[in-house]
C-alpha cells in the first residue's frame, strides 16, 4: 500500500483506476457525451482574461447531455450500438436481435399452449426471458468488442474485421459497416455488466421514480422529443411546484421578504435561458454582476433621455399654452389655465421625478446562472 | 437466469454498510443501539422525520491565541464611502478605474482549531431542544453536525452543513444544520460548539437552511434555551433552565410540520421526479475545474460499479457533488454505498480505513480530506479517487 503522498491532494484531479482503461474520452460512446459538456461549459474553463466571451456554464444542458448519454445506453436500438456503423456494433447489435427474436418466439409459442401454461407462469416465463437477455447484453457486445480485436490483430488501424468473423454477420453489415469507424460495444460491454444497468432492465418498474409518464424522455428520438426543451419545461414545473411548498412554509415563518426575493421570473421573460438550472448558484457571479450593471447603465441612459425630452416637451407645452392663451384671450372663448396644460404634460410624460434607479433597475437576478 | 437474488444481495449489504456510519461498533452506543431501546429510537425518530429539530451543544473548546494585527494591513485602510444616494448611485453606475481596497472583513486571520474526537461522542453532546420533544436525535448525530474543527469565521456567523444519514431499515433521512461557535462567558478564550440541526425525510436543503437561519435570526424570541449566543438573549432567558424549551419555537415547527404533512404529495411526487435535482451541479464541475472528460470519465465510473471517493476540505461541496453525480445517472440508480459525507470523526481512522481502502464493494464517498489524511496509508489503485480542492490550502500542515 503506498503512503499518502500530501502535495497529491489538491490539485483538483481524478485518479484513473486500471480497471477503466477501456474508457476513452475521444472514441465513442463518450466522444459525444465530452462534446456536449464541452458546450455546456462556457467560459467557465478558460483562463481569466482569456478572449472567449463571458458565457457561463449551463447547468440544464449538461443536465441534458447526460441524459441523452444515458439514454443512449439504454436503447440497444436506437442508441450508440444503432447509430454506430462500426462493424463491431454492427455485428453486436444484429446479434442483439437475433436474440429478442428468440425471446419473442418463446413467449409466443408458450402463450399458444395455454392448456399447459398458466396465465402466471407465462409472466414468469416471459420475466425470465426478458431478464436473460439483459444478462446477455454485456456477453455479446465484449464478445463482438473482442473478434474485432482479434481480427485486427491488436492493431489500432483499420481492420479487416470480417476476415474470420462467424457467419451470423451478415452480407448487409459487410456492404454497410465502417472499417475505420472506432466501435463503441467494448464499452457498452462494462455498463451492461454493472449494477445500474442490470438492475434496470430487470426490474424497470420497481423504482420509485420510474413512472411512465415521467419517463417519455427516454424515447425522446421516436416521440420526436427536444430533450433540453423538455428539460426546461420539467424543471419549470417543478421549480412552480417547490415555491408552492415554499411559499406555505414563508408564511408560516413569516418570512415575506424571502419571498419576494425568490420570485420566479415573469414566464414570458425575454431570457428563456435564465431558467437553465435555477440553482447552480454562484457560477460566474462576476458576469452576472456585470450584466446586471449594463442593464442598469441603459436603464439611467433611458431615463435621462426622458429627461432631457420631457424638458423639451415641457417648454414646448408652455410655448403653445402661452399661445393658446393668446389666441384665446383674442377669441375671447373660455381656456385651459396653463398650470392645468402644464399637469397634463407632466403626468403624461411622468419624467418630473428624479431618476430613480431602484425602479427602472430590473429586478435582481434570481438565479445567479444565466446563459448568455 | 435470475439476476434478482446477487442484487437483492447487493442490496442488504448496501444498507448494512450504510448502517455502519450511525452505529459504528467501536462505540458504546453502538451495544445500546442493539437492543430493543434501538429499535424504539430509531422508530421514534423514523416517525417523525417530516421534521425533527434538535439543538445540540457541545463541551468547552479553548481558541489558540489570536495573532497581532498588522495596523498597515488593507483592512485597517480607510475607504471613502459616498455620502449621498445620488452619489453612491453614480459611483455604481459608473466606477472609477482606480483600484480599491477589498472591502475589510472583521476576521481576517483565521485561527483554527480541531475539536477533539471525544466531542462528537454521544456522551459529550447535551440536547438542548428537541422537537417533537419525543423525539431522539440519530447516535452520532454531532459528528455530522457539529464543526470539524472551529476558527474565528465561526465565531462571526453561523456556517451550513447538509448531511444524509441512512436509518436501519435503508431509508435516508436528509439532515441541515447551523453550526455555531459561542464564547463562553466565563472565559474569553474558551468556546462552545452548538448546532442546530435538522432532520426530515425530505431534501429540501435550501428550505431547510432558511428554516435554520429564520430561527437564528429570531433567536432572541424564538430560541429555545438560555444558550448563550448574544447579549440580550441572555437577558431575556436570565431564568430558563438548560432543557427548557421555547413555546413560540415550537409553534412554529409545529405549524411548519403541518405544512409539511399537507404539502407531502407534492413534496413525494418533486422529489423523486427522476429530473429533479436534489442540489445544483455546478459545484461538481466546478470542483472537475470544467474539464467534461473528467465528468464524463466519472459518470461512467458510476455506471461501471467503480469505487469512487471524492475528498474535499469544504463539505458543502463534497455532498453537493456526491449529490450530482448520482443524480446525473438518472433513471438509473445506484444501490451501492452511498456516503455524501463520510465526517472525520464519525468512525475512528482504522475504521475509516477498512471502510476507504479495504471495502470489495463499489461505493461513492465523499470524505474530508483530513480524514484521508489521518488515515495514515491511501486507498488503493483500484479506488477513483478525486480531488474536489482547487489548490487554495495546503495540507502539509495538516498532516
Amino acid at each position: 500500500m503506498d503512503l499518502l503522498n500530501p502535495r497529491d491532494l489538491d490539485r483538483g484531479q481524478v485518479r484513473r483506476v486500471p480497471d477503466t482503461a477501456w474508457f476513452d474520452a475521444k472514441r465513442p460512446p463518450f466522444a459525444s457525451l465530452v462534446a456536449e459538456l464541452s458546450q455546456c461549459m462556457g467560459s467557465c474553463g478558460l483562463p481569466k482574461g482569456s478572449p472567449g466571451g463571458t458565457t457561463q456554464f449551463r447547468g440544464l444542458r449538461a443536465q441534458a447531455a447526460c441524459a441523452r448519454f444515458i439514454v443512449d445506453l439504454l436503447n440497444p436500438r436506437d442508441g450508440f450500438l444503432g447509430q454506430s456503423t462500426a462493424a463491431a456494433d454492427m455485428d453486436a447489435l444484429s446479434r442483439l436481435e437475433l436474440l429478442q427474436r428468440l425471446a419473442d418466439e418463446a413467449v409466443a409459442r408458450a402463450q399458444q399452449d395455454k392448456t399447459r401454461i398458466e396465465a402466471e407462469a407465462l409472466g414468469v416465463l416471459r420475466s425470465a426471458i426478458h431478464l436473460s437477455v439483459g444478462a446477455m447484453l454485456a456477453g455479446v457486445c465484449a464478445d463482438a468488442a473482442e473478434r474485432l480485436a482479434t481480427a485486427s490483430g491488436g492493431s489500432s488501424g483499420p481492420a479487416p474485421w470480417h476476415a474470420g468473423r462467424p457467419m451470423l454477420v451478415d452480407a448487409l453489415i459487410a456492404d454497410t459497416a465502417d472499417a475505420r469507424e472506432p466501435d463503441c460495444c467494448g464499452a457498452l460491454a462494462q455498463i451492461y455488466a454493472a449494477q445500474p444497468f442490470r438492475e434496470w432492465w430487470g426490474e424497470p418498474a420497481r423504482s420509485r421514480s420510474r413512472a411512465p409518464e415521467r419517463l417519455q424522455w427516454l424515447h425522446f428520438r421516436a416521440k420526436h422529443i427536444d430533450l433540453i426543451e423538455y428539460l426546461r419545461e420539467n424543471h419549470k414545473s417543478l421549480k412552480v411546484l417547490e415555491r408552492s411548498v415554499e411559499e406555505r412554509l414563508y408564511a408560516v415563518w413569516g418570512d415575506e421578504a424571502e419571498m419576494e426575493a425568490d420570485a420566479p421570473d415573469a414566464p414570458d421573460a425575454p431570457d428563456a435561458e435564465a431558467d437553465d438550472v435555477a440553482d447552480d448558484g454562484e457560477v460566474a457571479e462576476a458576469e452576472t454582476a456585470q450584466a446586471a450593471l449594463d442593464e442598469a447603465k441603459a436603464a439611467l441612459a433611458e431615463a435621462e433621455a426622458a429627461l432631457v425630452a420631457a424638458e423639451t416637451a415641457q417648454a414646448t407645452d408652455a410655448e403653445t399654452d402661452e399661445a393658446k392663451a393668446e389666441e384665446a384671450k383674442a377669441d375671447d372663448a373660455p381656456t385651459l389655465p396653463a398650470d392645468d396644460a402644464d399637469t397634463s404634460a407632466v403626468q403624461g410624460g411622468a419624467v418630473m421625478e428624479p431618476p430613480q434607479p431602484a425602479a427602472s433597475l430590473p429586478p435582481p437576478p434570481l438565479q445567479t446562472e444565466v446563459e448568455i | 437466469m435470475d439476476l434478482r437474488t446477487p442484487l437483492s444481495g447487493q442490496l442488504s449489504e448496501s444498507a448494512g454498510a450504510s448502517r455502519l456510519l450511525v452505529r459504528p461498533s467501536a462505540t458504546p452506543s453502538a451495544a445500546l443501539l442493539r437492543g430493543p431501546l434501538a429499535e424504539n429510537r430509531s422508530r421514534r425518530t423514523r416517525n417523525t422525520m417530516d421534521l425533527a429539530v434538535f439543538l445540540l451543544e457541545g463541551p468547552l473548546v479553548s481558541l489558540p491565541a489570536p495573532s497581532a494585527a498588522d495596523p498597515s494591513s488593507p483592512e485597517h485602510t480607510s475607504i471613502s464611502m459616498p455620502t449621498s444616494i445620488s452619489a453612491a448611485w453614480r459611483a455604481f453606475v459608473t466606477p472609477s478605474a482606480a483600484p480599491r481596497a477589498p472591502p475589510s472583513k472583521r476576521i481576517c486571520d483565521r485561527r483554527t482549531a480541531a475539536l477533539p474526537a471525544s466531542a462528537f461522542t454521544d456522551k459529550e453532546v447535551h440536547v438542548r431542544f428537541r422537537y417533537p420533544a419525543t423525539a431522539d436525535p440519530p447516535p452520532r448525530l454531532a459528528a455530522f453536525a457539529f464543526p470539524e474543527s472551529i476558527d474565528e469565521e465561526l465565531l462571526d456567523q453561523p456556517r451550513d452543513v447538509c448531511f444524509c444519514l441512512t436509518l436501519s431499515d435503508g431509508s435516508r433521512v436528509h439532515g441541515s444544520a447551523l453550526q455555531m461557535c459561542d464564547p463562553d462567558p466565563a472565559a474569553s478564550d474558551r468556546v462552545t460548539v452548538r448546532a442546530l440541526v435538522l432532520l426530515s425525510k425530505w431534501p429540501c436543503y435550501e428550505a431547510w437552511k432558511t428554516l435554520l437561519h429564520t430561527i437564528f435570526s429570531r433567536r432572541d424570541e424564538l430560541w429555545p434555551a438560555d444558550a448563550p449566543l448574544s447579549p440580550s438573549g441572555r437577558a431575556r432567558f436570565p431564568e430558563a433552565s438548560l432543557d427548557a424549551s421555547s413555546p413560540s419555537l415550537v409553534t412554529l415547527l409545529e405549524q411548519t410540520a403541518s405544512v409539511l404533512r399537507q404539502s407531502g404529495q407534492e413534496l413525494g411526487w418533486m422529489t423523486t421526479h427522476p429530473l429533479w435535482l436534489p442540489t445544483p451541479l455546478a459545484p461538481l464541475f466546478r470542483s472537475l475545474r470544467w474539464q467534461p472528460a473528467e465528468a464524463a470519465y466519472l459518470l461512467t465510473c458510476v455506471l461501471t460499479d467503480q469505487r469512487v471517493l471524492l475528498h474535499s476540505e469544504d463539505a458543502h461541496r463534497l455532498y453537493c457533488s456526491a449529490c450530482a453525480l448520482k443524480a446525473l445517472i438518472t433513471p438509473l440508480e445506484t444501490s451501492t454505498i452511498f456516503i455524501p459525507l463520510l465526517p472525520q470523526h464519525l468512525m475512528s481512522a482504522d475504521e475509516a480505513g477498512t471502510l476507504l481502502c479495504d471495502c470489495t464493494r463499489p461505493y461513492l464517498i465523499g470524505c474530508s480530506t483530513a480524514l484521508l489524511s489521518s488515515m495514515g496509508r491511501s486507498p488503493s489503485s483500484e479506488v477513483v479517487l478525486v480531488d474536489l480542492d482547487r489548490g487554495q490550502v495546503s495540507l502539509v500542515n495538516c498532516l
